[in-house]
């Protein structure tokens, strides 16, 4: 392997001609990397541990260096001028006076749901436990559609538990490492959901295929749908509850796809229902 | 003590800088642009063209497994797309003897054009059917190549700036 002497930044002289590697080695790396592919698809390499140690490593790094820069926030605190902290507090104070009003409403839910569910003779689900946290990493490429949330074992967070906003579903936990955790989104290609759709409650499965607009499969025959129908889970299965609400029915022509409530790339915080009761 | 630790650092600043461009996708431009998993083809391109005895080919399948590992693609994918380029660039080369930069521009456009094809093809072998190709995959392509010059240009400032064109 031979460097080329360069004179100037626009133009290259004299660069010696030699080949850059050995077939040899080449061609083992050639064959190295095909069989890293073909153990991991067939499920002989253990990459999860693998996974697990370096995705814990690097954000692990990333959050000693974070927390060792200055804080800039709140440099910039301290210069905040009397006129901006009225207007925060006003703002804040419209806040509080809404929210406790939307506290009132969802109370009054709350009885109004425990009366029906007593009418229905339903028993209530296990304990419902909903962790709030932070996506500290967008890894979606075009062929994956997976985010990573700073949660995992640590905050017991399980294979299976189901990521959700206040819209609605965001998708699965699929791999759990010790601080972190790895959330499979609805519209990655490989995300098969199980759905009632529309007041019919039609059932189908939506399947993801890494664009934010999903396919509804496996569709009865002659069933028809109207145009802005809600798409919910159904529950079957066991992996997800019922009645999480994915999104909405988009017609085009001949053709239906499912659009998700939630825009699947710009999420901050998201919650994990962490005690989700299966099989119900 | 300190020429060894120079030394080191001329040694390791090509993957330094192929592990920068990792990070710096991942953590911080990928909120404004999002260039993809092929956006360390800058620096290796940048590299095997300068100081490739600086970059072998197990550093170019440790990044290649890393990246695989952040993004959930099957390991050992992104190296095999990074080796295909590599050796498409080492057939590159012999027909040019002296390229100029815009020369080397349009072989990086195409050298990574034919990295994105190959990238969709594998993971569409890897799903048994043809992966829909939105705006997106376009987008990637021209975000790369308006952006390539300007890695290009702060490679080539610290290349020269640690003297990497002389022997080690």
């Amino acid at each position: 392997m031979q460097t080329g002497e360069i004179t100037s930044f626009f133009s290259l002289k004299i660069r010696k001609k030699k080949d850059l590697f050995s077939r040899y080695s080449f061609v083992f790396f050639v064959i190295l990397s095909i069989t890293l592919i073909v153990f991991d698809k067939k499920g002989i390499l253990n990459s999860s541990y693998v996974r697990s140690k370096i995705v814990n490593s690097i954000f692990l790094t990333k959050d000693f260096f974070l927390s060792n820069l200055p804080k800039l926030d709140k440099l910039r605190l301290s210069f905040t001028s009397k006129k901006e902290l009225i207007l925060e507090n006003k703002y804040l104070r419209e806040k509080v006076e809404l929210n406790n009003l939307f506290k009132l409403k969802s109370q009054k839910l709350e009885i109004e749901n425990n009366i029906l569910r007593k009418e229905l003779s339903l028993q209530p689900p296990s304990i419902e436990n909903y962790i709030l946290v932070k996506v500290i990493a967008d890894v979606q490429s075009d062929y994956n559609k997976t985010i990573i949330i700073n949660a995992g074992k640590n905050m017991n967070i399980n294979k299976g538990n189901t990521a959700l906003t206040n819209k609605g579903l965001i998708g699965s936990v699929i791999e759990t490492y010790d601080r972190y955790s790895r959330v499979l989104l609805i519209n990655d290609i490989n995300s098969k959901i199980p759905v009632r759709v529309g007041s019919n409650n039609v059932k189908a499965i939506i399947s993801g295929n890494n664009t934010n607009k999903m396919d509804l499969l496996y569709l009865k025959e002659n069933v028809s749908f109207d145009d802005g129908d809600i798409v919910y889970t159904s529950g079957d299965g066991g992996y997800f509850n019922s009645g999480i609400p994915i999104g909405i029915l988009k017609k085009n022509n001949n053709t239906i796809h499912i659009e998700p409530f939630n825009n699947m790339s710009e999420h901050q915080y998201i919650n994990v229902f962490i005690n989700q009761f299966k099989n119900f | 003590m300190l020429s060894d630790i120079k030394y080191f650092f001329k040694i390791f600043f090509p993957s330094l800088s192929i592990l920068f461009l990792i990070f710096l996708n991942l953590f911080i431009s990928k909120n404004f642009f999002d260039f993809g998993q092929l956006f360390v083809f800058h620096a290796i391109f940048f590299w095997l063209l300068y100081s490739p005895q600086l970059i072998p080919f197990y550093i170019i399948l440790i990044f290649g497994v890393l990246q695989d590992i952040i993004y959930l693609s099957p390991i050992g994918s992104t190296a095999l797309i990074f080796f295909l380029l590599v050796f498409l660039f080492e057939k590159y080369n012999k027909f040019f003897l002296e390229p100029s930069f815009f020369e080397l521009f349009i072989s990086f456009i195409v050298l990574f054009t034919i990295g994105m094809i190959a990238f969709w093809g594998l993971n569409s072998l890897f799903n048994l059917k043809f992966l829909l190709i939105d705006i997106n995959f376009v987008y990637k392509i021209l975000l790369n190549i308006f952006f390539f010059p300007i890695n290009y240009f702060f490679l080539y400032l610290f290349f020269k700036k640690l003297n990497l064109n002389k022997k080690l």
